[in-house]
C-alpha cells in the first residue's frame, strides 16, 4: 500500500515565492555567506498555537513561522531565507514528507543583517 | 595578513588538507558531515608586549605599533581516526619551514605548542575524535591616524 500522495490536498494553498537562500562557503579560509535565489511553492503561516505551547519556556516568545513546500528543492536546518519584503527565516526543523508531495519546516524570524 | 590566516595557510600547506576544511573560527561555520579531517583555528587570548607612538611631521600622521603574544587555539577534528593519527602535524607545521618563510613575510614569530589537549568527552555521544592544542605568534598591529594640527598662527605684531 503506498504512502498517501497529498500534494494535490494543497492546491490553492500555496504560491509560489521567489525567496534568496543564504548558504555557507569557506573562502580563504573564512566563512562567507551568499544569496542565491530559489523559487517554493510553498505556504507560509504563523505558527499553530498548540504547537508554539510546545516550544521550550525561553523559545516561545520568539516569531515562529509553519512553511508548508509543495515543490522546491529540500532545505536543510540552518539555511536562511529571505522574502521578498526582507524578512529573514531560519529554518529550525525539516520534515520530508517527500513520499507525500511536500516538505514541512519550522521556521524562526531571522535576525537582520 | 592577520595572525589566525597565517596559521591556517601554513597549516593547509603542510598537511595538505584541502583549504575548505580549515577556517578562522565562526558561529555560522557548518562543519562537515562526513568522517574526514576538518581544523578550526580561534583567538584565545593575547599579552601585550609592547604599545606605542611615533608621529611622522610629513604626513601629520600618527603611527600606532602593538606587539602582542597571541594564542591561538587550533582544533583537529574527524569521526574518523585521521585527527588521532595526524594531530601532530600540526605542530610539524608550526615549526616547518613554510612556517618560516611565513614569519618573514608577515613579520611574525611563530612557537609551537607544548601539550595536546584531548577534548573528546565533550562530544558525548557523537565520538568524534577532537583535539586542542595552541599556537603562539607574536606579531605587531600598526595603524596610522591623521590628527589636526596647529598649523595657523596669528601674524606676529612687533612691539616697539
Amino acid at each position: 500500500m503506498p504512502v498517501p500522495y497529498l500534494a494535490s490536498a494543497l492546491n490553492g494553498w500555496t504560491t509560489p515565492i521567489v525567496f534568496q537562500v543564504i548558504t555557507k562557503t569557506t573562502v580563504n579560509f573564512q566563512t562567507v555567506e551568499t544569496s542565491s535565489p530559489i523559487t517554493l511553492d510553498c505556504n507560509l503561516q504563523p505558527m499553530p498555537k498548540q504547537d508554539l505551547a510546545q516550544k521550550p519556556t525561553e523559545q516561545r516568545s520568539w516569531k515562529w513561522w509553519s512553511l508548508i513546500v509543495r515543490e522546491g528543492n529540500l532545505l536543510e536546518p540552518d539555511d536562511v531565507l529571505t522574502d521578498p519584503s526582507g524578512i529573514r527565516y531560519r529554518i529550525m526543523s525539516v520534515s520530508n514528507w517527500g513520499e507525500s508531495g511536500f516538505q514541512k519546516y519550522e521556521a524562526i524570524e531571522d535576525y537582520g543583517t | 595578513m592577520e595572525p589566525d590566516l597565517i596559521l591556517c595557510n601554513i597549516i593547509q600547506e603542510f598537511t595538505g588538507i584541502a583549504a575548505s576544511r580549515i577556517v578562522v573560527y565562526n558561529q555560522n561555520y557548518d562543519p562537515p558531515t562526513d568522517p574526514g579531517i576538518y581544523i578550526v583555528v580561534s583567538f584565545s587570548e593575547s599579552n601585550i608586549i609592547a604599545n606605542g607612538y611615533t608621529f611622522e611631521a610629513a604626513t601629520n600622521q600618527y603611527v600606532y605599533k602593538t606587539v602582542t603574544a597571541g594564542q591561538y587555539e587550533i582544533e583537529i577534528t574527524s569521526k574518523n581516526r585521521d585527527a588521532l593519527t595526524r594531530k601532530e602535524e600540526i605542530i610539524q607545521a608550526l615549526q616547518s619551514y613554510q612556517a618560516q618563510q611565513y614569519e618573514q613575510l608577515y613579520n611574525v614569530s611563530i612557537y609551537r605548542p607544548n601539550s595536546i589537549l584531548d577534548l573528546s568527552f565533550i562530544e558525548g555521544a557523537s565520538s568524534l575524535h577532537r583535539y586542542q592544542m595552541r599556537g603562539i605568534i607574536h606579531s605587531v598591529k600598526t595603524i596610522t591616524k591623521t590628527v589636526g594640527v596647529y598649523d595657523k598662527f596669528r601674524d606676529q605684531e612687533v612691539l616697539n
